[in-house]
């Protein structure tokens, strides 16, 4: 009995530690916003999200999947495409958004349709421009592969898929998307120095830009207006659509700028091909509007060298260890064995 | 002597392995029975209160798909949450983990089973039409609140609480369809309802929604879908709510 007892609380320790190991908020780190007693981490459940994230079964045409616009390299987006692309060579509206320390997020999308991660791959699913299938459709499909059914069964111990186990395995591999290991992060933790110029950055950066892209997440995960200009072809209002209050008009998520080096082009359209193009919007491309962010009504003003400057800290939130980190990779001994 | 000791023990042995055999025999027959009486007790059980929901459309009861010349109803599902019983304004039951998605087409899901005594008192049951907004943003869930039963919308998150579906001869839309998807948690336009319906002891509960008098308010030549949260669906929500009633004999 105590033998029993003993084996049993050893267990339970070991499940912690197990999960610990699995998710851990880095140093100084806020404490994340999803609700892991819901859906605690396992390892089987990580990999099972992982495959299906990888896996183009969730379009209707099985040739799109997630990775397809969110690729690992590109710190889970799709570069060099302003907007996305979906199956039937379809192209959407907006610039798929790089997936990174999603935990923390309370709302995605750029207009933050959604409230919940577990929820978020409905969206693509079901949307005729990307996945153009449903939930429903992707069950069926999956409950219809062995591999799927040896999956779900390491994961729940039940070999028929679900919509919630489904989504929940989703959210299990995209919360361990951690980046906290850029060289900005190294210095924080004293085991790198800036240069001086990136020092410079960094000064100017904490002074002008700081405040919606707050440390250590480098996003406050709040909506604003940062002045575009309205593109015609698009008519996007952004957060409005979800509020329908004429205050959110024109209001987008706030990006984080972690790994931005790798996740060009820029903005909710991606007009933005570099990185100075985006310094030279917020110096001298403002357009005001009723809705404007009150931190970008007053001119921020850098001299070239300083623009210089202020990239070249951007350049320290590269996470390389994050976009090779083995376990984000497609996870070719699950789909080819080993 | 040696070999006496060993027979011994070895008749011990065989003891002790036919004992530990017949307990597991026996321990597994209990288990069965356990399950096979748990199993009677919910299907049989008749001293529980079970609701049951009917459409009606001209008095009529509802089969679907309703079809005639001018009107095909295909679709009508919605969710039904919290369900409590009062009895003179005070609580006497509230079913736990309350969340049914009722669908016209499975005469099945029109039925709840509470776990309310018959012998408990009440006059007066309330349940809402609908999903609340802390569920709503709850993340995935199973059973009935699974995202594959098709009352979850993609674009944005938030169940459906409401959707009814089909065709209309004065519906200017193609086909002549009609398609009121119901939902929305955020404010202003939060719209699940909450519906009150007085009843009389001892009556079998059968509750009825009046699809008469959910298009009485509706003029399907003007509005014939509604597919996302806002003001009208908050509207129509209050409407659908008020469509239940309980049938005195």
């Amino acid at each position: 009995m105590r033998k029993t007892v003993a084996i049993f609380l050893g267990l339970i320790c070991a499940s912690f530690v197990a999960s610990d190991h699995l998710f851990h908020v880095p140093e100084n780190w806020p404490q994340p916003v999803y609700d892991f007693s819901k859906n605690p981490l396992t390892k089987e459940k990580i990999l099972l999200g992982r495959v299906l994230f990888y896996d183009p079964i969730l379009s209707r045409n099985n040739i799109i999947s997630c990775a397809s616009c969110h690729s690992p390299y590109s710190s889970f987006t799709h570069i060099d495409h302003a907007l996305s692309h979906g199956i039937n060579d379809s192209i959407g509206t907006r610039n798929s958004p790089a997936l990174l320390n999603l935990a923390w997020s309370k709302n995605f999308m750029w207009d933050g349709a959604i409230n919940n991660l577990d929820m978020q791959p409905l969206a693509p699913i079901a949307h005729p421009a990307e996945m153009g299938s449903s939930i429903t459709e992707v069950v069926d499909k999956l409950n219809s592969k062995p591999l799927y059914r040896k999956l779900f069964y390491d994961a729940f111990g039940d070999s028929v898929a679900t919509g919630e186990h489904t989504l929940k395995a989703f959210s299990q591999f995209m919360v361990t998307l951690v980046s906290a290991d850029s060289k900005y992060d190294k210095v924080q933790r004293n085991e790198e120095q800036f240069t001086e110029q990136e020092k410079n950055g960094y000064r100017l950066f904490q002074k002008n830009c700081s405040s919606c892209h707050a440390e250590p997440l480098f996003t406050t995960n709040q909506f604003a207006n940062n002045g575009l200009s309205v593109d015609t072809t698009l008519w996007d209002i952004g957060r409005m659509k979800i509020t329908q209050n004429s205050a959110d008009s024109l209001q987008f998520k706030i990006p984080s700028l972690r790994n931005i080096e790798y996740s060009y082009p820029y903005m909710h359209d991606g007009r933005f091909k570099r990185l100075s193009e985006v310094v030279n919007h917020y110096t001298s491309g403002i357009i005001y509007s009723k809705t404007l962010s009150p931190e970008l009504t007053q001119p921020i003003t850098l001299t070239p060298n300083e623009k210089v400057d202020l990239v070249s800290f951007l350049l320290t939130l590269s996470d390389k260890a994050f976009v090779f980190n083995p376990d984000f990779q497609y996870p070719r001994e699950v789909f080819f064995g080993k | 002597m040696y070999l006496s000791k060993l027979n011994i023990f070895k008749s011990v042995k065989i003891y002790f392995h036919a004992l530990i055999f017949v307990i597991f025999r026996i321990s597994i027959l209990a288990l069965i029975i356990f399950f096979l009486t748990i199993k009677e007790g919910f299907s049989q059980n008749n001293n529980l209160t079970q609701i049951t929901f009917f459409p009606v459309y001209k008095s009529q009861p509802l089969q679907l798909p309703e079809q005639s010349d001018t009107f095909n109803l295909n679709t009508l599902k919605f969710y039904i949450s919290k369900i409590e019983f009062l009895f003179n304004d005070k609580i006497v039951y509230t079913e736990e983990n309350s969340f049914h998605l009722l669908d016209a087409s499975i005469p099945e899901s029109m039925k709840i089973a509470t776990h309310l005594s018959k012998a408990t008192q009440y006059n007066t049951i309330r349940f809402q039409l609908g999903i609340d907004s802390i569920t709503n943003t709850a993340g995935a869930m199973g059973g009935d609140l699974d995202p594959t039963k098709g009352m979850y919308w993609t674009w944005q998150s938030g169940y459906i609480n409401f959707k009814i579906e089909g065709t209309i001869s004065i519906s200017t839309a193609r086909n002549h369809e009609f398609q009121f998807h119901l939902g929305g948690y955020l404010a202003p336009y939060n719209s699940v309802q909450v519906v009150t319906l007085n009843t009389k002891e001892g009556v079998p509960l059968s509750i009825y929604f009046d699809v008469d008098q959910f298009f009485s308010r509706i003029d399907l030549a003007k509005q014939n879908h509604i597919m996302s949260p806002g003001e009208d669906a908050v509207e129509l929500s209050k409407h659908a709510a008020s469509c239940f009633y309980l049938k005195q004999p």
